[in-house]
């Protein structure tokens, strides 16, 4: 009796194992973000989602609870271990999951970093949001339409030795030299190092000292909301018009009520979406991750691949998302 | 008196028997839902993931432990002497790369030696106050040097071979930093459980007045076992460095509550007096199947977490609640052999 129970349990065994072996392993991509239950990569996996729809393939996706680099090394281990085609990582290090991410390599797993780069040795394409010239462009354009082309202007940025956002300014310098933006004066730029009091200040600062103000660019989430407070505590909503770079859920109230007409941030389900292509493309070698190969990202179109500052390759998700008072509903729950 | 030193060494190898039991429960629950991925040859792989940084500062915490005190700080030692080592190789000042590492094995045992200072100079405060200071004024120096930035680019024997190198032994690929781990135990087991200068560490943790009564320095045991620990703790924050190859000044965040744990679970007494080697390689067995069980099952960090969390009460109420019970039918038989008189 135990003997037949046995041979036929090895039978089923044998039969589903045989089933395995004989249909297509579907492609398998780990998806690492910087920590659980941050909402705005709770967006980013729906972006993995949308495109596991539209192309078969299997995900798993997971981050530390407490933002560590040990804790992404940990799950970068998981995933060798298990054997995933592909591992898509937001890095909270870049330069700390360089080895893992090499032995990953070493055994044929393709890597793809979004949002947040790993340095090149260890990727073979990054997924920028969008580049730093297109962010201070954008901007610049935004605040000329809604200010009518001619005014003072001024920029709410958080501090003096933030990277990020001195490149932005130094290209909305830039663009502010081109000709149809001769009849706009950028008066000063303030500093509210990303503290809410302190750049509610200086917005208050620029009020009073600036009574000809029409517009102001804030380029960081923290500037744009507090710059919001100001401005519609002093009844100037509508009167100096702001844009910049905002958290679509802290800045709901103030695009619906006039105080921000429009504002930037990039669109985390696109990001997601376009780094799922990337890797499904990387693991069927359609593309190898080298510079002027192409390949079609779904509805984002067709996705060219270039050189990065870094000397490794990067492709661009697009130019950051424009959030309206008409839109800002379907985005302010999701992050 | 006579009784308790009789009994000890029988609970610990009761103790040592459950530790295997579980470790057996554990392997045999996850081959059979991961039969592929849960194998031994993976396993080893994982040992640098969860066993080994984690395991010398866990060495160092237990000779902490058996003296009855605690160290918060080894997490933060080990941070600030990964920065020491990062940021004095990567300063363009020429100085080579073993240079570098033994500057930061030099400043791991000076933060040891500082907490043993002030644990024995002031006995009037708590051990866990004195570390629980340290550590952030450790891990303040450390951002101090580094900023928010990272400090990385080592020589490649290091982040390559020593952070993911493996030699093959018995036809399987063992990590070196395995190997390494696996080394430095026998040193500890035959120092603590073998020589005379380990027994008075056992002797200080058991009863620290008496000891030093008897002729037992115990100040200078407390500072010799505290800078062994700070030393321990920049041991293991360099095979950590060798796996991230990069510093940041939160690098190691969270490991000295993960050292405790492994010594406890090991057998270790919060309260001095007792702790064992082998105990602790089979807490970190355990715990390296446990973690690596969850994560491919769950791929959740919080479940991870709790699991590990109910694991650790479990653990310190088995001991707790089996002594209970042995107490209570002793006073059962005491009662009935009264009667019958």
């Amino acid at each position: 009796m135990k003997r037949a129970l046995s041979l036929i349990l090895a039978l089923i065994l044998m039969l589903s194992l045989a089933s395995v072996v004989m249909a297509e392993k579907p492609i398998n991509i780990g998806v690492v973000y910087k920590q659980t239950g941050n909402p705005f990569f709770e967006a980013g996996v729906r972006g993995f989602e949308e495109a596991k729809g539209e192309l078969g393939f299997e995900f798993i996706h997971n981050g530390p609870a407490d933002s560590s680099n040990e804790g992404q090394i940990q799950i970068i281990e998981g995933y060798i271990q298990q054997g995933v085609d592909a591992i898509a990582i937001s890095a909270n290090d870049a330069a700390g999951v360089v080895s893992v991410l090499q032995t990953a390599m070493d055994q044929g797993i393709k890597v793809v970093s979004w949002d947040s780069k790993v340095e090149p040795e260890g990727r073979n394409l990054n997924i920028d949001p969008s580049v730093a010239e297109n962010i201070g462009r954008v901007q610049v354009e935004e605040i000329a339409k809604q200010i009518g082309g001619e005014g003072q202007i001024a920029i709410l940025s958080p501090g003096a030795p933030m990277d990020n956002q001195n490149t932005w300014i130094k290209y909305m310098q830039e663009e502010l030299k081109k000709p149809e933006y001769a009849k706009i004066e950028l008066v000063t730029i303030v500093y509210g190092d990303d503290l809410t009091d302190k750049s509610i200040q200086e917005m208050q600062g620029l009020i009073n000292s600036y009574p000809e103000l029409k517009g102001v660019i804030s380029p960081t989430t923290v500037g744009i909301a507090a710059a919001a407070v100001a401005i519609k505590d002093n009844g100037l909503s509508g009167k100096i018009k702001l844009t910049g770079l905002g958290l679509p859920s802290e800045m709901a109230e103030y695009l619906k009520d006039g105080t921000c007409e429009g504002m930037y941030l990039w669109n985390p389900i696109d990001l997601g979406y376009t780094a799922a292509y990337a890797a499904v493309a990387l693991v069927k070698g359609e593309i190898t991750g080298a510079v002027g190969e192409k390949f079609a990202a779904g509805r984002m179109g067709e996705k060219e691949i270039m050189e990065a500052a870094d000397g490794g390759t990067f492709t661009l998700v697009g130019d950051p998302f424009r959030f309206t008072p008409d839109n800002i509903d379907d985005w302010k729950d999701v992050y | 008196m006579s009784r308790l030193t009789n009994r000890l060494p029988e609970w610990l190898k009761r103790w040592e028997w459950i530790l295997v039991i579980l470790i057996l429960a554990v392997f045999w629950v996850f081959s059979s839902q991961q039969p592929d991925n849960y194998t031994l040859s993976k396993l080893l792989n994982q040992t640098r993931v969860y066993m080994v940084d984690v395991g010398f500062m866990a060495l160092g915490m237990l000779t902490v432990l058996i003296l009855g005190d605690i160290d918060i700080s080894v997490a933060a030692t080990a941070a600030l002497s990964a920065t020491v080592m990062a940021v004095s190789y990567n300063q363009g000042s020429g100085i080579p790369f073993e240079a570098a590492i033994a500057l930061m094995l030099i400043t791991g045992a000076v933060c040891g030696l500082i907490n043993g200072l002030l644990v024995t100079r002031f006995s009037e405060l708590f051990p866990m106050i004195i570390t629980l200071s340290t550590q952030t004024l450790y891990r303040g120096i450390a951002y101090i040097i580094l900023k928010d930035q990272s400090s990385g680019r080592f020589p490649a024997w290091f982040s390559k071979d020593l952070g993911y190198g493996a030699m093959s032994i018995l036809g399987l690929d063992v990590p070196i930093m395995l190997v390494c781990f696996l080394a430095v135990l026998p040193a500890f087991y035959i120092w603590l459980h073998k020589t005379a200068s380990g027994r008075r560490i056992f002797a200080a943790g058991t009863n620290l007045t008496a000891s030093r009564y008897s002729g037992v320095r115990t100040g200078r045991i407390k500072l010799a076992v505290f800078t062994l620990n700070g030393l321990m703790a920049a041991v293991g924050g360099f095979f950590l460095t060798s796996r991230t190859g990069s510093v940041k000044y939160t690098i190691a965040t969270g490991f000295e509550m993960q050292a405790i744990a492994i010594a406890v679970l090991g057998g270790a007494s919060t309260s001095g007096g007792r702790g064992s080697v082998v105990g602790l390689l089979l807490a970190l067995v355990l715990m390296t199947g446990l973690k690596n069980g969850l994560m491919l099952v769950y791929n959740d960090a919080f479940i991870l977490n709790l699991s590990i969390g109910l694991l650790l009460i479990l653990i310190v109420l088995i001991p707790n609640l089996t002594g209970e019970l042995r107490r209570r039918s002793a006073v059962r038989r005491q009662r009935l052999s009264l009667q019958k008189a």
